[in-house]
């Protein structure tokens, strides 16, 4: 018997707010996070705009020193899970903290440390390479850094996916839980590397909007397409067993039922024909859900406004859905936010259990021209109220990585 | 020498003037670890260009790094 696994607690850093609360108003009212790129000068870049988080101060999470040894993507990432964890009532509450695990996605890591470390020793030798560089830049030490700020002794693990780390990492949360290996997971991604090495590859890829107006850029679905707009951010989720949750008395968002992982095995960064390895990964996900196609209410696709993704995956969800793909309303928060990278699928979960609980979709905001390939109902610059049971978030990654997860409304908010 | 000692443990271990005597104990009075120490030695070897041979688990107090690092530039 698996165990059923419950939402408890969310925690996000994102370009439209810096707390759960203030992202979720801002998605309702469609506020755009993207902007002139602030962190470096980008005279000489041909692109100039990202979704950078703002106002983020590491002295509001941490000492000077602990700052020090932290890349951006680890404070972003424990910034989160402070939040989260919080949020979930669990500070000062006794638990078995061998049975609290932590599981999340980043798919670059330390980039800027990187960087920075590569120009030390290029330009100074050997001697000036910090002995921070290692521990700093590792992908997998947000991982450790977040079950040492929350003293959390059960597994601790870092899933590299690309851009669909962030729900990959969360699916295997949710089966950690469901086997019982653990009480409660920390799980959700994070990114942050908005950095010139990491544009300029971008930008070579092709991969990145041309566009230099900020309101005209990140337009999935749209006409005018033209590449993502690269964000950074956080979005951390409290996973916990039912029984856990409910002997501690604990607030439930809404419960995780379904995750489908597959792999185009097709092409680095191209996606696989018609969107297979997608629509693959949904119906895994429906189907470990114990649902029907037509129970889910409600997609938050994986949108990124490139050409190829787009497409391939508005061909998914019809394969999937057949007739019925146009009626269920689909839309994406990267229109609001860039796309996170390895901390989209996670934050785009954040947005789904809001969604389900104010029975609010947020808008695909941006939209302006209809596409002939991508013909689905995009909740076009409006967003709506609609009672949601069952809820699909969809990524995918370079890799021909795609991930999927079913999140439902809990009961008590039937 | 013992100022720009002081002036290396302020700025990596996040400590006040004060709290940096020559009789400090690095790990029970000013906190260091091991990755502070990596930082410690890398920063005054490459001010006084020179390096650190011996064991430098043997360096507890800041009269231990003062005092080392005496030893060494002397010899040169």
């Amino acid at each position: 018997m698996k165990n059923k696994v419950v939402i408890t607690g969310l925690g996000a850093i994102t370009p439209i707010g810096n707390t759960v609360e203030d992202f979720w108003n801002n998605v309702k009212e469609g506020i755009c996070g993207i902007d002139f790129i602030k962190s470096f000068n980008t005279e000489g870049y041909k692109i100039k705009i990202a979704a950078e988080v703002k106002n983020f101060n590491p002295v509001d999470y941490f000492s000077h020193k602990e700052s020090k040894r932290l890349d951006r993507f680890s404070q972003l990432g424990i910034a989160a899970a402070k939040e989260a964890y919080e949020d979930a009532g669990l500070n000062n509450v006794k638990i078995d903290r061998e049975r609290i695990s932590v599981v999340v996605g980043n798919g670059v890591g330390g980039i800027s440390t990187i960087q920075e470390e590569v120009l030390n020793l290029n330009n100074h030798g050997e001697k000036l390479v910090s002995p921070l560089f290692i521990p700093k830049s590792l992908p997998n030490i947000a991982a450790a850094n977040i079950s040492i700020a929350l003293n959390a002794k059960g597994m601790s693990k870092t899933v590299i996916t690309a851009c669909s780390s962030g729900t990959d990492a969360i699916g295997e949360a949710f089966r950690l839980v469901q086997h019982d290996e653990a009480d409660i997971v920390i799980t959700g991604g994070f990114e942050s590397c908005i950095t010139p090495l990491m544009v300029s590859g971008f930008t070579n890829l092709n991969a990145l909007c041309t566009s230099n107006n900020p309101k005209r850029a990140s337009i999935p679905f749209d006409k005018n397409r033209s590449g993502f707009v690269i964000g950074e951010g956080a979005g951390i989720i409290i996973l916990e067993s039912l029984k856990h949750a409910l002997d501690r008395n604990a607030k439930i968002y809404g419960e995780i039922v379904g995750y489908g992982s597959t792999c185009d095995a097709y092409h680095l960064i191209a996606p696989g024909l018609e969107g297979e390895g997608i629509a693959r990964s949904m119906k895994r996900a429906i189907k470990d859900a114990g649902i029907e196609p037509e129970n889910v209410s409600y997609i938050n696709a994986h949108g990124t406004s490139t050409l190829s993704n787009d497409k391939s995956e508005t061909q998914a969800i019809k394969s999937v859905f057949h007739e019925q793909a146009y009626r269920i309303p689909i839309s994406s928060t990267k229109s609001m936010i860039g796309h996170l990278l390895g901390a989209a699928g996670a934050v785009e979960a954040i947005a789904c259990i809001k969604s389900i609980q104010d029975n609010f979709i947020h808008a695909t905001i941006g939209y302006s021209e209809t596409d002939k390939d991508c013909d689905l109902d995009y909740v076009p610059n409006k967003g709506r109220v609609k009672e949601l049971k069952y809820v699909l978030s969809s990524s995918s990654g370079f890799g021909g990585h795609n991930s999927s997860i079913v999140i439902k409304k809990w009961k008590d908010l039937y | 020498m013992f100022d720009k000692v002081k002036e290396t443990l302020i700025e990596i271990l996040d400590v006040t003037e004060e709290e940096v005597l020559l009789e400090s104990h690095l790990y029970d009075d000013l906190y260091a670890d091991s990755l502070d120490m990596a930082q410690i030695i890398l920063n005054l070897e490459n001010y006084y260009g020179i390096s650190f041979q011996d064991d430098i688990t043997q360096i507890k107090t800041v009269s231990d790094i003062v005092n080392y690092i005496k030893t060494v530039v002397n010899k040169k």
